[in-house]
């Protein structure tokens, strides 16, 4: 049932989906995963660079659905680029040829490895020093996905129904937190005494689980609700890392994936909202009003946390110019409803006080709580 | 997407259609009709006992809304409240024509059409028409009386007319005839009623 699951998911999804759980299965093959493209932005036709155990530099270039032989012509620029361009990294000998490989989630049509297998041949016969160009496809993907999983496979009936609702859980809606936690906790991250190497396996399971236990909020592309989902799963791994006091190197590189993985579902939020008009969302039956203002907040508040996070990850970095104009624009509309926006009000107000100018037109803490509950104009002045 | 509250909104809109169905059962015609709910099927059929039943299939009846924008964002759920009753007037409107089509239908099959033929409203066509329908009555013999239909001039015209008519004894008389006409009828179909089949 989990491989038809993971099939299911691995069928319908994109590369930016499978693109983390994949590096994750790297890491379990003791790659050390050194380039990542963010934003779709491949480098010199490279999605992932990794080096393996013995030192080999492999980059892999990711696609998704079927390639024949249309398809292959019109990635053919980029595969070319993949085999013949060398990747400029200090972890990478520059003396050695890499191994490419060429790896989508669909079939690859029998013309398309013929040519591949030409190709090979031909570069090698004129020694032309370019990469051989190997392939993954949906069958040997899905058979790594599932090997990746080890024994952290439901075992209850009641653990297998929590995996179902994630599954067919609604993805326009929130994610279901709570439920979330439950399953990881049961299945990866339990209370009882576990070894060290027991403790790695789960880790780096549960990232590739995570993968496509959120397919329905990939489907929809709810940003939020990803992002959200990857905080509680680095916040599973930190603690089970420290629990068990695992070394560094052992869970540093899934947690940086993680990272990564929420990094990209914020900055798609970002995208998302400067081009929009304004926040309904929807049918519009029922939006609007207090559902209009508690999205803005959310919203808003959850994109400080990435502006803080770019700023303190890059000293040259500066906001978006739309983004700022977002937020100026909609500032009268945050709502604190209660004490859970806090975290939105107050990430909205830390983002001004960062080293760079981020947000730094909202108002300090206390006076943007005021001024939300209705106290405060936004220069601190009393109504 | 942006976060959104499907279950919130869906709930909103559940509210909202249950009351305009209630509005829309408050049209005077519309509130004597009784109704039942077709959970499964894609047709029914009606008509009277020993008679071809009347078969039909659904219409869809459907209310234009329109919103603006900066209505939504600022009013929120409040301005689809606002609009409920215009739809509901358009859903009634809809329903009482189609209630009134199905009617004439009904009444042309069942040969109770009672034609005027171009005559004065008169006390004896007024009789003609209480001729060809059936009349129940409650426990205590008075019966349910019919409502009549008819366009705001020959309301006002038939108003003047009973005004008239009540006052002659004559016509109170006949009236009476008829109505005893019909409690027997009503107690022959009451007899005759099968309870068990």
């Amino acid at each position: 049932m989990i491989e038809r699951a993971i099939e299911n998911w691995l069928t319908n999804t994109t590369e930016r989906n499978y693109q983390m759980p994949f590096c994750q299965v790297l890491l379990k093959r003791a790659h050390k995963v050194i380039y990542v493209s963010s934003h779709g932005q491949m480098e010199q036709g490279k999605d992932i660079v990794s080096v393996d155990s013995k030192g080999r530099c492999c980059a892999y270039q990711l696609k998704t659905g079927k390639i024949d032989l249309p398809e292959w012509r019109s990635i053919w620029g980029e595969v070319r680029e993949l085999i013949e361009l060398p990747f400029l990294h200090p972890s990478v000998n520059k003396t050695e040829i890499h191994d490419s490989f060429l790896v989508t989630n669909g079939e690859i049509a029998d013309p398309v490895r013929i040519q591949i297998d030409q190709i090979n041949e031909d570069n090698k016969r004129k020694d032309r020093r370019c990469s051989y160009l190997d392939v993954i496809d949906k069958q040997a993907l899905l058979r790594e996905f599932v090997d990746a999983h080890g024994g952290f496979l439901p075992k209850e009936p009641k653990d297998f129904q929590l995996l179902l609702e994630h599954l067919l859980a609604d993805g326009a809606d929130f994610l279901q937190k709570d439920k979330f936690y439950d399953f990881f906790n049961i299945s990866m991250f339990d209370e009882t005494p576990r070894s060290e190497s027991f403790a790695r396996n789960a880790i780096s399971s549960s990232v590739i689980i995570a993968g496509y236990v959120l397919n329905p909020y990939q489907t929809k592309n709810n940003f939020y609700a990803q992002f959200e989902a990857w905080t509680c799963l680095a916040a599973c791994i930190v603690r089970d890392a420290h629990k068990v006091a695992l070394k560094e190197e052992s869970w540093r590189p899934s947690l940086s994936l993680v990272v990564s993985e929420i990094v990209r579902n914020l900055s798609m939020l970002k995208e998302e909202t400067v081009q929009r008009k304004d926040f309904l969302e929807g049918d519009w039956m029922g939006d609007g009003g207090f559902v209009y203002q508690a999205r803005a907040t959310i919203v808003l508040g959850a994109l400080a946390v990435l502006e803080t996070h770019l700023c303190s990850a890059d000293e040259n970095y500066v906001t978006n110019e739309k983004l700022l104009d977002v937020v100026r624009q909609n500032v009268k509309t945050l709502w604190f409803w209660g004490e859970s926006a806090f975290p939105f009000i107050q990430q909205l107000s830390l983002a001004k006080r960062g080293r760079h100018k981020c947000l730094r037109h909202v108002a300090p803490l206390p006076n943007l709580l005021r001024y939300v509950n209705h106290d405060l104009d936004l220069h601190g002045q009393v109504r | 997407m942006l976060p959104d509250f499907p279950k919130a909104k869906a709930k909103f809109q559940q509210t909202t259609t249950r009351l305009i169905d209630e509005l829309v059962k408050r049209e005077p015609l519309l509130s004597q009709i009784r109704r039942q709910r077709q959970f499964e099927g894609n047709r029914m059929s009606v008509g009277p006992e020993n008679k071809e039943a009347y078969q039909s299939g659904y219409k869809e009846m459907a209310a234009e809304l329109e919103m603006k924008r900066e209505e939504v964002i600022t009013m929120g759920p409040a301005a689809f409240l606002l609009k409920v009753r215009s739809m509901a007037e358009q859903l009634q409107e809809q329903q009482a024509k189609m209630v009134f089509e199905d009617l004439r239908r009904m009444v042309e099959r069942a040969g109770t059409v009672v034609d005027a033929k171009g005559r004065e409203l008169s006390f004896d066509l007024f009789l003609e028409s209480f001729e060809k329908i059936w009349i129940d009555f409650d426990e205590q013999g008075k019966p349910h009386l019919p409502t009549f239909f008819v366009s705001p001039e020959t309301g006002l015209r038939l108003k003047e007319k009973l005004t008239e008519w009540n006052a002659n004894p004559e016509y109170q008389r006949k009236f009476d005839q008829i109505i005893e006409k019909k409690r027997q009828e009503w107690l022959d179909r009451e007899s005759n009623r099968k309870l068990v089949d």
